[in-house]
């Protein structure tokens, strides 16, 4: 899946503010709308209400349209308004609320592949899983934000309101972790197979 | 510890943050063990591989559709569903405004209309008789016919550049307190420098207060939008309905007003569900440069280019209307989606039209100054 660039972003940031152009903003929402979904499931852990949380974020973007040539950074904007979204929903709609980021258990959306392509087993897959289940929620969803969503160190860290480093050090403390879990024996196969050259 | 440094390294160049050192670094570390550089092949693999949670029987991701439909609803009766107070400290949005500040608002809002009233009333009063006093003060008016353009200098050198089906109308010959002109329609002005008595623009909707200055002001009544573009110089921009609402420009910014009149009459067929506009809104944005000549597309009529930038075809229509005196009836719907960019000179209206044909599909007719378009 190709990244968008934040330029592309501008572009239509500018068009939807300047002329209330629907077809920058269907843009938008096609572009953004399925990483944001993944990021608020991962909060509330309910697919519709992920997608209800999302929309109403590009309702709120709609109604301050005027304002946007001012919003340096839109994607950050609109993740950390989902982000506020979901911690509300989380505070109406949960028993006992946990609104601490990394206190809260939060679903990871983490995309692995199929294990024939990565020539491992479906248990090592599976075990990788887990280990990402496994790791701290802040850990998680900081590598959930950058991995599957392909957000710089920067972003991710202002969505989050966290440090730079602290991110640098979450995606590599997960790199680490899920990286002990490949064997080294498939190494012979993918030599064989010759399926992927070294980067 | 190499293993240690080496998924650092990994961790890096995978989420695009590494530095060509590091590269260097991480290459160098893989040439020493070929059996790590497997490993790594698996996790670079893994990790491009996205779909954002469409897990297995869980995504029915809401079209687009959907979420308008959701829009409009909401925009009948604001207020979201998980939006509260709350969290809001690290929202960056704008504040809520609370309906006791809201009544302080509209307070204000009542006040500095009767205010300006009054001083509006003055004003008018005060060099109405004035000019009835002196003589040859009457009116001036310059207009031009659709199709054709016209170059004028006003009595205190001011240059405009009037654009096809446009007037501009100023007292006297300008010698006031105030160097006034009102305009309807396009024009390109370069004024005058004269600290002491500002040049003013009045539209429908906006005025334009310049010391001495180049720029774009495009006010048709039928348009959707007016808009200024800077050239160079600066310019004050005051919505007519909210006197207090400033902007001020800087060189190659322009302000698009949203016409609250022209948007009533100009909606139908349009399915953009609308936000309520209690009042104008304006929003201040970029002009629009060519890449190659670094040619400002609001002012290329100047020099007799018809251009676009990515402008929507009705939009697009609508100029050339006036840009050759016709009438242009388009009967393809289809033909309204998708924007345009084009940049004619000195052409003929079968030359433009020829030319439109190779990226919008479509036949005409031109026929006693009708064109059909199908």
């Amino acid at each position: 899946m190709p990244l968008i660039s934040n330029n592309d972003i501008k572009v239509l940031q500018q068009k939807i503010a300047l002329y209330e152009d629907m077809k920058a903003y269907e843009s938008l929402y096609t572009l953004l709308a399925p990483q944001l979904n993944g990021f608020c499931f991962s909060f509330v852990k309910s697919y519709e209400a992920a997608e209800e949380i999302v929309s109403d974020v590009f309702i709120k973007l709609w109604q301050i349209r005027s304002k946007l040539p001012e919003i340096e950074n839109l994607k950050v904007y609109l993740y950390t308004i989902a982000k506020n979204f979901c911690l509300n929903y989380i505070a109406r709609h949960f028993k006992n609320p946990v609104i601490r980021l990394d206190e809260m258990d939060l679903e990871p959306v983490v995309s692995l592949g199929n294990p024939e392509d990565l020539c491992i087993s479906a248990d090592v897959v599976n075990q990788i899983k887990v280990c990402i289940r496994e790791l701290p929620p802040q850990c998680r969803i900081v590598f959930q934000l950058v991995k599957e969503d392909g957000l710089s160190y920067k972003e991710a860290a202002e969505i989050l309101n966290i440090s730079v480093l602290t991110v640098r050090n979450q995606v590599f403390i997960a790199t680490r972790k899920i990286a002990a879990l490949i064997p080294d024996y498939i190494q012979s196969k993918v030599l064989h197979t010759g399926r992927r050259s070294a980067s | 510890m190499t293993e240690e440094k080496l998924w650092l390294l990994v961790s890096l160049q995978l989420s695009g943050e590494a530095t060509p050192a590091e590269l260097e670094d991480l290459e160098l570390l893989l040439q020493q063990d070929p059996r790590l550089q497997a490993r790594v092949d698996v996790l670079t693999q893994a990790w491009y591989v996205r779909n954002h949670g469409s897990k297995p029987g869980a995504q029915t991701a809401m079209g687009f559709d959907k979420h308008l439909q959701r829009l409009s609803n909401h925009l009948a009766a604001p207020a979201l569903q998980f939006e509260s107070a709350g969290n809001d400290a690290t929202e960056p949005m704008p504040d809520v405004i609370d309906k006791s500040r809201m009544r302080y608002k509209w307070l204000w809002a009542t006040g500095s209309i009767a205010a300006c009233a009054v001083i509006i009333f003055l004003f008018v009063r005060t060099p109405a008789t004035d000019n009835s006093a002196k003589q040859g003060t009457a009116s001036n008016s310059i207009s031009t016919k659709p199709g054709s353009k016209s170059k004028i200098v006003l009595p205190d050198g001011t240059q405009v550049w009037l654009n096809a089906d446009s007037k501009i109308e100023y007292n006297g010959n300008l010698s006031g307190k105030y160097r006034e002109v009102s305009l309807s329609g396009e024009a390109y002005f370069d004024v005058v420098k004269d600290k002491s008595r500002p040049f003013i623009i009045h539209t429908n909707t906006i005025q334009i207060k310049v010391l001495g200055t180049a720029f774009n002001v495009r006010s048709y009544p039928a348009d959707k939008t007016t808009e200024t573009a800077l050239i160079r110089g600066s310019v004050e921009v005051t919505l007519n309905a909210q006197p207090d609402k400033k902007v001020i420009l800087k060189p190659n910014e322009k302000v698009v007003v949203v016409n609250a009149t022209a948007e009533k009459s100009n909606q139908g067929g349009t399915n953009a569900p609308k936000a309520a506009l209690p009042e104008e809104t304006m929003v201040v944005g970029n002009v629009h440069l060519d890449k190659k000549d670094q040619e400002v597309y609001e002012t290329m009529w100047v020099k007799n280019k018809l251009a676009f930038d990515e402008a929507p075809f009705d939009n697009m229509i609508a100029e050339i209307e006036r840009w050759y005196n016709v009438v242009i009836v388009v009967k393809n719907k289809n033909l309204s989606t998708g924007t345009y960019t084009f940049t004619f000179e000195n052409k003929t209206l079968d030359e433009v039209l020829e030319g439109l044909q190779f990226s919008a599909h479509f036949q005409y007719q031109l026929k006693n100054g009708v064109v059909t378009i199908w």
